[in-house]
């Protein structure tokens, strides 16, 4: 087996033996109640609303997860293990992006599954969906490697994640979404909210290329993050 | 296999807390660096395994400048650090695989290398029900895993039982057998004395003295053996200072007599030479 897929099953190993994968199902359960009432007011711009619940969730799970295992790995001495290994810190990332954003994405599109019933893009919302669990977890990288311990980063991890998802909430207060072009998350909620309207086409390309240009980003700060915390094992 | 010249290293500009190490390390040599907490032997280690970087002064390793290593580097090196530096989530066994999934020079089995550090028995067992010790036996197991050319120990007997340090320098003698290059920090003098080939002393940053432990010890010791000598029950002990010795007539008539239990040359031990030499206390 590679170096990456034995990263990928160290991870759903320690997802689940931490307890996380659990303590994401209950957050999950929460938010598929809510919009499972919500589903049934039957009130104007429910679309909205969806899509808004659905990019808040999206964005929660990749950055927590990431910033607990890291913070483990960290505490535990495993990091530093890793890092006299020859393992690519390419694949280090790739995996657990890949990890968390599968874990997140599966929620929602279960989410989806289960409270809206009529006509939507799979494709336009798996994109979006994936754009943003990915982004997520790569900002998760960044994040954790100024914090050392559990209480420090707790507080950060939900401005973040508030952060994270501020075209959601834009959405819902009716704030048009070209005044929020330069937020990261701005590109995957065009392509989630595209993936409930069906007859809007206008965009598209744009909010593709966005969450493509925001990904790549995402990627090098997270690379640089995980360096970062190499550099401060050693105590520089 | 290690040549470090002018190696110089400051935390955040501060005091130097590595200063102008120069040394050398030869292939399959046990090379220790000795000293008190804070000693600076910790730091310059992480040097030599680049977790730290930002050094000044010329470091080349196995032929090639530190600098220019790659990631390659891993596959030729092993490291065990003496805090626990595993998932303790994970069992041994599947820690040892995970981490061998990342070379792609062969590696010993993990259940060989387990059972080199006297664990197979708990190969199955997860790393949180594991005590200090044989945390400290999982990450040597670890650093074994790729068979490294040079090998890096941080206090590899720390916090383990007399049988399992025993068992871990037998390993680490073994290693040296096998052409495998060690470079290794303690301030447990017993353990120098008996696995290192060469020791330096290393105080406040600063290299004091570079020797084999024997020639350091020869080298401080004053000359004088003690003879004890039983008479009806009771120990007799007279000390003889080895210039002159053959021509000597007590210690002759002493030999004559038949009546000696023990010669002890009376050399200081390594703690002693490191105190002379360096005017501090190990602690």
């Amino acid at each position: 087996m590679t170096a990456f897929a034995h990263l990928v099953q160290n991870d759903m190993r320690t997802l689940y033996r931490t307890g996380y994968v659990w303590v994401s199902i209950v957050v999950f359960a929460l938010m598929l109640l809510i919009a499972m009432h919500a589903s049934q007011l039957d009130f104007a711009g429910y679309e909205n609303f969806v899509a808004a619940i659905i990019l808040f969730d999206v964005v929660l799970s990749p950055v927590m997860l990431v910033g607990l295992m890291v913070l483990l790995e960290r505490s535990e001495g495993a990091f530093a293990a890793l890092s006299v290994s020859p393992m690519p810190t390419w694949a280090y990332m790739a995996a657990r992006v890949l990890m968390v954003s599968l874990f997140s994405l599966a929620q929602m599109l279960l989410l989806v599954l289960a409270v809206y019933d009529a006509n939507f893009s799979p494709v336009a919302l798996t994109a979006g969906l994936a754009g943003a669990a990915c982004m997520s977890g790569m900002f998760g990288f960044l994040l954790v490697s100024f914090f050392d311990d559990l209480n420090a980063f707790l507080l950060p991890m939900i401005g973040t994640i508030m952060l994270l998802g501020v075209p959601g909430y834009a959405v819902l207060l009716g704030i048009p979404q070209k005044w929020l072009l330069w937020h990261p998350t701005s590109g995957p909620m065009a392509l989630i909210e595209q993936a409930f309207d069906l007859d809007a086409r206008q965009g598209l390309f744009t909010a593709g290329a966005t969450t493509i240009v925001w990904a790549a980003v995402a990627a090098i700060l997270a690379h640089f993050a995980i360096g970062r915390m190499q550099a401060r094992i050693g105590g520089s | 296999m290690i040549k470090a010249n002018g190696l110089t290293f400051a935390y955040g500009g501060k005091t130097p807390a590595v200063n102008s190490l120069t040394f050398s390390v030869g292939e399959g040599e046990i090379f220790g660096f000795l000293g008190p907490s804070g000693a600076g032997k910790s730091t310059a280690q992480k040097i030599l395994f680049r977790l730290l970087r930002g050094y000044r002064g010329d470091i080349h390793v196995m032929g090639l400048a530190l600098k220019d290593w790659g990631p390659e580097y891993f596959e030729r090196v092993g490291v065990c650090f003496e805090l626990p530096a595993n998932y303790r989530k994970l069992t041994a066994l599947e820690n040892l695989r995970f981490f061998s999934s990342f070379f792609s020079t062969t590696t010993v089995a993990p259940e060989e290398v387990l059972e080199w550090v006297g664990l197979r028995a708990d190969a199955n067992k997860r790393v949180e029900q594991f005590s200090k010790g044989m945390q400290t036996r999982l990450n040597l197991a670890r650093s074994l895993i790729n068979k490294p050319s040079l090998l890096f120990l941080d206090e590899p007997t720390s916090g383990l039982d007399p049988g399992n340090a025993r068992k871990v320098r037998d390993l680490i003698l073994r290693q040296r057998e096998q052409g495998a290059t060690v470079f290794l920090t303690t301030h447990d003098m017993h353990v120098a004395d008996e696995l290192c080939d060469r020791v330096g002393f290393l105080v406040n940053g600063k290299l004091v003295r570079v020797g084999a432990p024997s020639a350091l010890r020869l080298e401080h010791s004053n000359r004088i053996v003690e003879v004890r000598t039983g008479i009806d029950g009771v120990v007799n002990a007279e000390r003889f200072t080895l210039d002159g010795l053959s021509s000597n007539e007590r210690f002759q008539n002493l030999l004559s007599e038949d009546r000696i239990q023990s010669i002890h040359s009376l050399e200081p031990s390594l703690e002693h030479v490191f105190m002379q030499v360096t005017g501090e206390k190990l602690a």
